[in-house]
């Protein structure tokens, strides 16, 4: 038996690395959504319920990650409580022993179906929520659900289920992030934020206006002691999507990882399995003579290259993405300065 | 004494050894391959003696070695708390 928790986590995703095992699997169950934030990647034409896979469809593709070695499952959406075979695809995977997350906007979760969770022994919910009552309305476009949203959150710490606050934090919210910290800390719970903005599926980066400006992105990276943990050329260049990573939309289509919408196949026309063991995208992924730009740049040390951003922006896996570089640049900044 | 496994508890056997996942805080515990033996055993329900007998004859070990074994192993993940004591024995 071993105890340390890092060097653990460590031991595991680089085994299920080597071994090509899909440890982390996203499916968005669905892109209907009660909800239309600012900032979200899924385009409204894309959110249709006709085509979504069937729970039967979800079932056997579960099975077959279970039986590839995948342990830790996060159902997704748009808003995956809007599916009714939600909580039978939950006890499903915990029948399976996965590790279940559920992302979800909080707005449906009243106490029956909290108590449908607690059942069928979600081990995580996550929660979005951008800052107060004004505010976050505003950028999910509802009113009337805030006090609802709270209301669910404590009460599933009140009932012992992990749950978290996790938000995007754009130049709209940049002063809303001590709130939301301190309302976590007053419940007990983590917060967790992001503030790196997709364009959506569709290429549309119109989005990309909200995110933060270089003297807010400077601040947020220095208060929070930015790392850089990764030191090799080829893992600083190189992810894990589509290695142990995998993510499934809500129409089947498999992808490395839900931020790069480089699509592997449909399981609607082929087992998830033999979508997963075919190595063509691997195999070009990690040839590190393919990232020629990033080898030669010299903010490639302050770079968290993300090929998902690369592809969305550039239709390019081994482009430099406008974002990243961004982020890299200010980074180095930080480093020079201090 | 039966012991049974949590219920909050993700697991996956990946090579020989099992990897588990407490959902209480999400840390992660990492068992070998004979613990990983043991912990199969408890979940499909099988009682103490049961067990050290499965464990004679898989790995061709002499009883008490099998029972001090089986007596750390169990310690020490009732400690982690990843199992409980089963009340209905
Ligand atoms: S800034 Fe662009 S070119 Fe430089 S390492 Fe990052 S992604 Fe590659
Ligand atoms: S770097 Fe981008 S593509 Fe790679 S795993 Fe992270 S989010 Fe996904």
């Amino acid at each position: 038996m071993q105890k340390n928790k890092k060097s653990l986590v460590d031991v595991l995703f680089n085994i299920s690395y080597c071994k090509k095992i899909p440890l982390y699997t996203l499916i968005e169950l669905t892109y209907r959504c009660n909800f239309l934030c600012k900032h979200c990647y899924i385009p409204e034409s894309y959110r249709k319920k006709i085509l979504e896979l069937t729970s039967e469809k979800i079932i056997s593709l579960i099975e077959e990650i279970y039986s590839l070695g995948g342990i830790y499952l996060i159902f997704s959406g748009g808003e995956p409580l809007l599916r009714k075979d939600i909580f039978e695809l939950i006890k499903f995977a915990k029948k399976l022993n996965f590790f279940v997350v559920l992302f979800t906007n909080g707005s449906l979760l009243d106490e029956s179906v909290i108590e449908k969770l607690k059942i069928c022994g979600i081990d995580k919910v996550e929660i979005s929520l951008y800052g107060n009552k004004k505010y976050h309305q505003e950028f999910v476009g509802k009113n009337g659900i805030y006090e609802k949203i709270i209301e669910a959150i404590k009460l599933l710490k009140k009932k012992d289920i992990n749950v978290c606050i996790k938000s995007v934090i754009t130049n709209q919210n940049f002063k809303q992030r001590e709130f939301l910290e301190s309302l976590a800390r007053s419940i007990g719970i983590e917060y967790k934020f992001d503030f790196v903005i997709a364009p959506k599926n569709n290429g549309d980066s119109s989005a990309i206006a909200l995110m933060l400006n270089d003297k807010e992105i400077y601040s947020l990276l220095k208060e929070y002691n930015y790392e850089k943990e990764k030191t090799n050329l080829l893992s600083k260049v190189i992810c894990s999507a589509g290695i142990n990573i995998v993510a499934i939309n809500p129409y089947g289509d498999v992808f490395p990882c839900i931020q790069l919408p480089y699509r592997l196949g449909n399981i609607k026309e082929k087992r998830f399995k033999d979508i997963w063991e075919n190595d063509s995208f691997r195999e070009k992924f990690i040839q590190i003579k393919n990232y020629k730009e990033c080898r030669k740049c010299d903010l490639l040390f302050w770079c968290n290259r993300c090929p998902g951003l690369s592809f969305v922006e550039n239709k390019n896996l081994y482009s430099c993405s406008s974002i990243t570089k961004k982020v890299a640049s200010i980074s180095k900044k930080i480093y020079v300065f201090s | 004494m039966k012991y049974r496994i949590k219920p909050n508890l993700a697991y996956r056997k990946i090579f020989d050894e099992i990897y588990i996942v407490d959902s209480k805080n999400s840390y992660l515990h990492k068992i070998n391959e004979v613990g990983s033996f043991i912990f199969e055993k408890l979940k499909e329900g099988l009682n103490e003696d049961e067990i050290i007998d499965e464990l004679v004859k898989t790995y061709d070990v002499e009883i008490e070695v099998a029972k001090s074994d089986y007596k750390n192993f169990i310690e020490e993940i009732f400690l982690k708390g990843l199992i409980e004591k089963d009340a209905k024995k």
